[in-house]
């Protein structure tokens, strides 16, 4: 039977003196088929990225005719918590550069502070709270924040993440509210080793909390790697007492945080998989994945309307543009509020099937990247990183 | 060596048609609800409601139950051959009753099948002619038809057919025996199919001046739905496909048209309405082709919609030299899926689907 294959070396030349052209055809081929892959993993990352990153994505902007300023934030109002009566905690004159995102000079006149917004009292401005006792006050660098309320209805103790420039490193601040002087008391500064790149918090007691790491790298050029390089570098942690627990690992640039307000599940935002993630809570805090919520969008932060216990999502619906408006204020960035509305009224399965309202969305013109939003009643008020404030009458 | 070039540009090809498909398909949108005021559905409409037409006086005319089964059976769900095609009328001034249905002419009892719907009013008479694209049997026909109130009844004036009809979508009128018609694809058959995922550019754009047809835009794919501007001077084309919406300049009297400018919308536009009472262009909106085509195979599976208002913001001779973009209304589907169409009067919205509901929304600004 005669065999059809092919001779590589018909003449028995010794091989070093083979000619180039006779090269052995199998790694040429092979060559080629990395180069090939190479070209499609490329591809797949160039696609991915302008999907992710919203390159595609036009904003079609709706709201309700009653929407205004609220006055006097202009430096950023990047987190919002709210009292079960109606008072916003809003941090402000937050100074990203730390996070190697290019900002625009005039961030470095930013000033760090928490201002209160009363919805009871929504034509009156923001006001600038008093902080006493804070260690290093021209450094305070707020982002997430949040409340925990005694139930009596007593004391409320707000907890905020603190980018601290001077030290290099990220801290949470604790106060203690005082509802007569409104004034911030400072009670403890938090510092733990985990504590790497922190975005946003939600608080489980007066002084234990949940919080979240963006990233590994805050103050180095390598967050600039770590983030195009789509390293799942980020965590949760639960710290109580000054024990950390890494309660999450391996996300990636996860942001917003939420507990349920009976405490039983807590939401995590994930701008890149442009889903919310839920997940119950053990009696440990530990945390187990109950459901991804598909949203279409890139999330930032989740705060609960305590009256329906329904999801309020604020996002990036072009989540590049976040970058884009931070580097230069003239820039603007879309923004985007949704409700997670439960559609069944089993509160065991309240987060199984959820419809998506829109309550707002801009184009940039009237605030510019939504990073928070909270209603109360019928009204909705949004914060952004670096722009203004809005408040929204959402009544018919 | 050839083989290889051939391999890698058929290979290049075909991600180019992926990546310019994938955009308007929509795969990762979500229906997100918003609403403008309270909307409710429209009795009895269930089976369709792809195109509305409205008079100066807010009767709005709505051609529904488009048997889709003419186009590729085996890709869509099968109860379509069972829709009844039907034209009903809604009275925006009379909004809290229902869509009453419009008998047919005895020729298209059984043989109706309609697309795109537009109308011509009488100043002097009052007369109302309607031109409905309809996809008989047979073929595709522009049927114009005068409607009769106290008998809410149709009668037939004419029905043109011409070779130049391969699949029409709709129809503008231009006067009592002349109107333009868009061919949103060359196939009516499976073949179809082909002519997005090749890019092949079949389609025409027609004229018909009562006697003769001619083709006035050749050598393009997908023209959707045609409107006029509020002047006469602008006709109006979708491109769903290419997620825009392209203006013309209109000759009247040869119909020449010449393209102006290009709005790209950023999602599957479906018809296009001119307000004539402020100009804006309202867009029924398809967030998620992918979604519409598995509801299509499956009426029971829920495509998400959306309304898109186009506000021109430039001059009289130019007025979408500068435009402003908003959308008014969203739904995941559980109201209205697959909205194909949305016409607004007096603060008043009635939005329509390709093979679902209608909806009635009010305006609150």
């Amino acid at each position: 039977m005669k065999k059809n294959f092919r001779v590589k070396n018909p003449a028995g030349i010794p091989q070093h003196l083979v000619d180039e052209d006779n090269k052995s055809p199998g790694s040429t081929m092979c060559l080629k088929a990395m180069m090939f892959v190479g070209v499609l993993i490329i591809a797949q990352y160039v696609i991915s990225q302008i999907i992710m990153r919203g390159y595609h994505r036009t904003v079609f902007p709706h709201y309700t005719g009653r929407c205004r300023n609220v006055s006097p934030l202009k430096t950023g109002s990047e987190d919002i918590a709210i009292t079960s009566d109606g008072l916003a905690f809003i941090t402000s004159g937050i100074k990203l550069f730390h996070k190697l995102v290019p900002a625009d000079s005039r961030i470095m006149n930013f000033e760090g502070r928490i201002y209160l917004f009363d919805f009871n009292h929504p034509e009156k401005p923001a006001k600038k709270l008093r902080m006493v006792k804070l260690p290093q006050m021209k450094d305070f660098a707020p982002q997430g924040i949040s409340i925990w309320e005694d139930k009596d209805g007593g004391h409320i103790s707000v907890l905020v993440v603190n980018h601290r420039l001077w030290q290099a490193r990220d801290t949470v601040e604790i106060f203690s509210f005082d509802r007569n002087t409104l004034v911030l008391h400072h009670k403890k500064t938090v510092i733990n080793e985990f504590f790497r790149s922190l975005n946003d918090i939600a608080a489980t007691g007066p002084s234990s909390f949940y919080v979240t790491n963006d990233g590994h790298y805050t103050f180095s050029p390598l967050r600039l790697l770590e983030r195009f390089g789509m390293f799942p570098w980020g965590d949760v942690l639960h710290v109580n007492n000054d024990n950390a627990l890494k309660v999450l690992n391996k996300m990636y640039e996860v942001s917003g945080i939420a507990l349920s307000s009976d405490g039983r599940y807590v939401f995590l935002a994930s701008p890149y998989g442009q889903d919310l993630h839920v997940y119950s809570r053990g009696e440990d805090d530990k945390l187990t994945i109950f459901q991804k919520i598909n949203l279409g969008t890139a999330p930032d932060d989740i705060t609960i309307d305590s009256s329906t216990g329904d999801l309020i999502v604020s996002c990036f619906p072009v989540w590049h543009q976040v970058f884009k408006s931070v580097s230069n204020f003239g820039e603007r960035g879309a923004a985007q509020v949704l409700r997670l509305t439960s559609k069944s009224l089993d509160p065991d399965k309240r987060y199984i099937a959820t419809r998506t309202i829109e309550l707002f969305a801009d184009d940039g013109e009237l605030i510019s990247q939504s990073s928070t939003a909270v209603v109360y009643g019928d009204a909705l008020l949004i914060g952004s990183v670096t722009d203004r404030t809005v408040y929204c009458d959402l009544k018919g | 060596m050839f083989l290889k070039t051939v391999a890698f540009i058929l290979l290049a090809f075909l991600v180019q048609r992926a990546w310019k498909l994938s955009l308007g398909f929509g795969t990762s949108n979500v229906g997100y609800i918003n609403r403008p005021g309270p909307c409710r559905n429209v009795a009895p409409i269930e089976t369709g409601s792809e195109d509305i037409a409205v008079t100066s006086n807010g009767l709005a005319f709505i051609s529904s139950g488009m048997q889709l089964s003419d186009m590729c059976s085996s890709a869509v769900d099968a109860r379509f051959s069972q829709f009844v095609g039907r034209i009903y009328v809604f009275d925006f001034q009379n909004s809290k009753q229902d869509a009453v249905e419009v008998s047919l002419p005895k020729e298209l009892q059984y043989n109706f099948s309609p697309h795109g719907i537009d109308l011509l009013e009488d100043s002097e008479t009052g007369e109302i002619l309607l031109f409905v694209v309809n996809h008989r049997k047979i073929g595709e026909f522009v049927e114009i038809l005068s409607y009769q109130p106290e008998s809410r009844s149709l009668s037939m004036v004419r029905s043109v057919t011409h070779e130049l009809f391969t699949s029409l979508n709709d129809v503008l009128a231009i006067d009592r025996n002349s109107f333009l018609a868009s061919n949103d694809a060359y196939f009516r058959s499976c073949w179809r199919i082909l002519e997005p995922l090749l890019g092949l550019r079949w389609c025409n754009f027609i004229y018909f001046d009562g006697t003769v047809g001619q083709s006035i835009i050749e050598n393009g794919h997908d023209f959707n739905s045609v409107a006029l501007s509020r002047n006469g001077k602008q006709v109006y084309l979708t491109r769903p496909s290419e997620m825009k919406l392209e203006i013309y300049n209109r000759s009247k009297g040869t119909e020449t048209l010449k393209l102006h400018q290009s709005i790209n919308v950023g999602m599957a536009v479906d018809n296009v309405f001119s307000d004539q009472s402020t100009g804006d262009l309202w867009l029924g909106s398809h967030p998620s082709l992918a979604l519409l085509t598995k509801h299509l195979s499956d009426i029971d599976l829920r495509a998400p919609s959306q309304v898109i208002r186009i506000q021109p913001l430039g001059p009289q001779n130019d007025p979408f030299n500068t435009y402003k973009l908003f959308s008014p209304f969203g739904d995941d589907g559980e109201l209205v899926s697959g909205s194909s169409s949305a016409v607004h009067f007096k603060d008043k919205l009635l939005i329509g689907t390709v093979a679902h509901k209608v909806a009635y929304c009010e305006v609150q600004s």
